[in-house]
């Protein structure tokens, strides 16, 4: 498993449903990758605006993580882990 | 920790002792995970537990019954939720004095609350334990689905946490990754990092704070006191059923949970039913519950103490009741007291929301062992910049400063001074660090780790400076506290000073700061 940060400004199309935030699928290097699970949500309070961090599952099998500010409600893919 | 109280008198075998476990056995292997050099929560290390079937049946939780526990634990009598003739489920407290009652099944009426905890005429009190299952491992896990099932390690240079799955090859925190992969060559190896389990720590800790008026947490487990919630909670076991099921619905992640009549019992409990298991023992069983479980697993027993005692012959908790309270003082110290009062299951510790910590600590190994001045002092100034902080956050200043070293030989040295005045600012902390810095490197050896401890706390706002520091002091506050508007903001990374700057060039960076050593344990 090899972890590679990304951290770039993405485009998310996301369901905010009940209060609730899910990504249904976002725009990286020119593709648009379907989300077809979220693994793990959690939240970082340490900041003065919290941060909203998703595991999901692409189509390609890949895991990546993406996270919504709260600041300025961008969001961000961080990583995304290769299976080697 | 709480004070002492003579031995209870009169201890006798209740005629109904109750006793519940509601579990799924243990995994085979299972080990807890070491005590963290920075998890302050003063127990032993516990061994691997050998649980024979403590199982969870559907039908008797239904019905409320009491389980049947095997594995040497004894024996269950009264149905969790039943309530003995007499008794109302709510009001417990008021009508256990009118009927004689006792909630945990003794003969005795409900005794004033004035006395204090563990002492004949004191309300028995109820902690319940929650410990994270295989903590960093089971979030790796959830983070990336492909890893369920496979042996996870989260670690640098050892093994922080590890999966079940690890487990099950002999692999347990505090191994060294080398031995880790001779073990068990398929193992995933992860770094890990610290923020995001505190994050998932922190929606854990919340929901236990819902259940509990007081709660102390500590990196992968938490005590909440549940004393006098008998009102709230009138079935104690379906409502931290309910906690274990609102934990895994939130993270994703199980807890296991201890039920006692004090934290060392509610966390020996619990470690008999890992993972993911529900235990409860009431004081009438505590006597055979302990005594023939190894020395190593009573609080305050560490790897020196064991090796002591078992020169000694004394090899189980109960053995340990051979020696005398002033024998064991002799020993250990106050630590013997203690020990005196527990290896017979009294335990006096409260649970504290911990507004001053007993210390704070921060330290890391280098990516390669060094003897770069340069690069030893700009940590040294990192770590205590990130304790300062810590400081200053929590409203405290510390007295004292302590600076520990390992060499690349493994020899360890620590040294400890006091400051003239508390302080939590950079510099004058810094000062001090460095100088036992300098009293202690002075071997031609490289250093393999480097930490700092403050301790000896005091609230902020009560000391008095002298006269003529207190404007410098005054402007130095103001500067590190706009330092740290800028690092909640932004993330602590962003603001570099000092010899910090020299490990710009050798140490990753991320929002949080650097990427040190071991990740997996960085704050």
């Amino acid at each position: 498993m090899r972890r590679e940060a990304i951290q770039q400004a993405v485009a998310v199309r996301a369901d905010f449903r009940g209060g609730v935030v899910t990504p249904i699928s976002f725009r990286h290097a020119g593709r648009e990758q379907r989300v077809t699970r979220v693994n793990a949500r959690w939240v970082d309070r340490a900041g003065r605006h919290p941060r909203f961090h998703f595991s999901v599952t692409v189509e390609s099998g890949d895991v990546c993580e993406l996270q919504l500010s709260a600041a300025d409600l961008v969001w961000w893919l961080d990583s995304v882990t290769l299976e080697e | 920790m709480g004070k002492l109280h003579s031995p209870r008198h009169g201890d006798e075998p209740r005629a109904r002792p109750r006793f519940e476990a509601v579990a799924r056995a243990a995994a085979p292997g299972g080990t807890h995970e070491a005590s963290l050099p920075f998890a302050t929560n003063r127990t032993a290390p516990v061994q691997a537990e050998s649980c024979a079937a403590v199982r969870e049946t559907g039908a008797a939780e239904e019905s409320g019954n009491g389980v049947t526990a095997g594995g040497g634990i004894a024996g269950i009598a009264e149905a969790a939720g039943v309530p003995r003739p007499g008794c109302s489920t709510g009001g417990v407290a008021a009508s256990a004095r009118d009927t004689g009652c006792v909630p945990s099944g003794g003969g005795a009426p409900l005794p004033s609350p004035e006395a204090p905890p563990d002492s004949p005429g004191a309300p028995e009190r109820t902690v319940l334990h929650v410990d994270i299952d295989a903590f960093f491992a089971a979030i790796e896990q959830r983070r990336d689905p492909r890893l369920a099932g496979r042996p996870v390690i989260v670690g640098a240079g050892v093994i922080a946490s590890c999966s079940y799955e690890a487990r099950a090859f002999g692999l347990k925190a505090g191994m060294p990754l080398s031995e880790a992969r001779r073990l068990c060559p398929r193992a995933v190896i992860l770094e890990g990092h610290a923020q995001v389990y505190r994050c998932f720590a922190d929606e854990i800790f919340a929901r236990c704070r819902r259940l509990a008026p007081a709660v102390e947490t500590y990196l992968d487990e938490a005590y909440c006191d549940l004393t006098g919630t008998e009102r709230l909670h009138a079935d104690l076991p379906a409502a931290v059923r309910g906690l274990k099921r609102d934990i895994r619905a939130a993270t994703g992640l199980g807890v296991t949970c201890g039920i006692g009549p004090n934290r060392m019992l509610a966390k020996l409990i619990g470690k008999t039913v890992k993972p993911d298991g529900l235990a409860r023992i009431g004081a009438a069983e505590a006597d055979e519950f302990l005594r023939g479980r190894p020395i190593e697993q009573l609080a305050g027993v560490g790897h020196a103490h064991a090796r002591t005692l078992r020169s000694m012959n004394l090899h189980t908790i109960g053995d340990l009741r051979a020696l005398s309270a002033p024998v064991l003082e002799s020993l250990f110290g106050a630590n013997g007291r203690l020990l005196h009062e527990r290896c017979r299951g009294r335990d006096t510790a409260p649970v504290n929301e911990r507004e001053i910590p007993l210390s704070i600590s921060r330290e890391t190994s280098f990516h390669r062992d060094t003897a770069d001045r340069v690069e030893i002092e700009g940590m040294l100034e990192y770590l205590v910049g990130r304790a300062c902080r810590a400081s200053r956050e929590l409203a405290i200043r510390a007295r004292t400063v302590s600076v520990r070293l390992r060499y690349a030989d493994g020899e360890g040295l620590e040294r400890a001074r006091s400051l003239r005045m508390p302080s939590d600012a950079d510099p004058v902390a810094l000062a001090l660090a460095l100088d036992l810095l300098r009293a202690l490197f002075t071997r031609r050896v490289a250093l393999h780790a480097v930490g700092v401890t403050f301790s000896n706390f005091v609230p902020a706002a009560g000391e008095q400076g002298a006269l003529f520091d207190e404007r410098e002091a005054g402007r130095q506050a103001a500067l590190y506290r706009a330092f740290d508007r800028v690092r909640r903001a932004y993330g602590h990374g962003v603001l570099v000073s000092g010899r910090a700057l020299h490990l710009k060039d050798r140490l990753a960076q991320d929002r949080n700061g650097f990427v040190l050593r071991t990740p997996s344990l960085t704050k």
